[in-house]
């Protein structure tokens, strides 16, 4: 019985991953610029939910729980990284530009993304490439839905600034 | 389409194109290194904890002897040798300039605590780089400092460097050091300022 249940949940998280891992490293690579960290944090964010699949699984929406990790190891790794390259530039060492190869050409799209502080990439991330309402947005980033629509407006204002010199609203 | 519609689909169809999710092998490749690092995290839960709890007893069993004095003769290890003492304990000073380091040029001050700590101050412009934690360790001639392993020196084995007094000052020179930025302050002549036993 007990060995069932095991079993199942094993099962129960294997599809989990299949179906989210992937999305949860796209997220990721908009946010760090750098593929290799990404699937890093994502597995990171994985090992943490699996450690914790009894609980999370009976949430309504795991997938939540994951990203809301997976984001938050990803806005520390940010912050660690950019300390290490300001120390390391000051002791001499030539400052690294981080990985950031697009698949199709998109460059300018992508580079005005690239001009986004790392929460606002993850909220047009979540908004526009995972297409989450916006009350799921808001929750995977501990925001309420006031503020989560009042950055995303913003962020939108400032790509649609360096893409058409148009005002947008969400 | 609207104006907004258009910046929306353009925005959608630049992110759906440009980051593609990991192929179906990958990601069963990454189940796997879950799956091993989860178990292997367990297994580790497993072990530590009880490790733990055996650390607390040891370390209760060993502290109350101490704190009921009856470990007196126990003195704490000291990294001075006797030659050393004169510049254990003096705050010293040095001025960097030049080697092309913005930001860590100006006065450093040193300080070799007598208990193995190392105190360093730097320069007012220089931010982020702490000596908390840090110690030196004095083996004849060669003095053993790990400063700005937090840092800039991480995962860098420590710099040894050559001590000797040349009138009122501390001379240091580099015998081995992979850091450029340790070897940047520490490297040279050192003045005294005064003592801080």
């Amino acid at each position: 019985m007990g060995q069932d249940a095991s079993t199942s949940d094993a099962e129960a998280f294997a599809w989990f991953f299949t179906a989210e891992y992937g999305q949860v490293v796209r997220v990721l690579t908009v946010v760090l610029h750098e593929r290799p960290a990404a699937e890093d944090l994502a597995q990171e964010a994985f090992v943490r939910l699996h450690l914790h699949w009894a609980k999370v699984s009976r949430y309504d929406r795991p997938e939540v729980w994951v990203r809301r990790v997976a984001l938050n190891l990803a806005f520390s790794y940010r912050r660690r990284e950019y300390r290490r390259r300001t120390l390391e530039a000051v002791a001499t060492w030539p400052e690294v530009e981080p990985e950031w190869n697009p698949r199709v050409d998109h460059d300018d799209v992508i580079a005005a993304i690239r001009t986004l502080k790392p929460r606002e990439r993850a909220l047009i991330a979540l908004f526009h490439m995972e297409d989450r309402p916006l009350d799921e947005v808001s929750d995977v980033l501990g925001m309420t839905p006031g503020a989560a629509k009042v950055a995303l407006h913003r962020a939108r204002r400032r790509l649609a600034r360096r893409l058409t010199d148009t005002e947008v609203t969400p | 389409m609207t104006e907004d519609g258009r910046f929306d689909s353009r925005l959608a169809i630049a992110l759906q194109e440009s980051f593609a999710a990991p192929e179906m092998r990958e990601t069963v490749a990454a189940l796997e290194l879950v799956l091993e690092r989860s178990a292997r995290r367990r297994r580790r839960r497993r072990v530590v904890l009880p490790a733990a709890i055996a650390a607390a007893v040891l370390a209760t069993v060993g502290i109350v002897p101490w704190a009921l004095g009856l470990f007196d003769d126990q003195r704490p290890t000291r990294n001075v040798e006797t030659a050393a003492a004169p510049i254990v304990g003096e705050v010293w000073r040095r001025d960097v300039t030049g080697g092309g380091q913005k930001g860590w040029q100006g006065t450093w001050t040193l300080l070799l605590k007598p208990d193995g700590a190392l105190v360093l101050s730097m320069p007012p412009g220089l931010r982020g780089v702490g000596t908390d934690g840090n110690s030196w360790r004095i083996e004849g001639s060669t003095l053993r400092v790990d400063a700005f392993v937090g840092g800039p020196c991480s995962d860098l084995p420590p710099g040894t460097y050559a001590w000797r007094r040349s009138g009122g000052a501390l001379v240091l020179s580099v015998v081995q050091d992979t850091c450029q930025a340790r070897a940047a302050v520490f490297d040279g002549p050192w003045s005294a300022v005064g003592a801080n036993r």
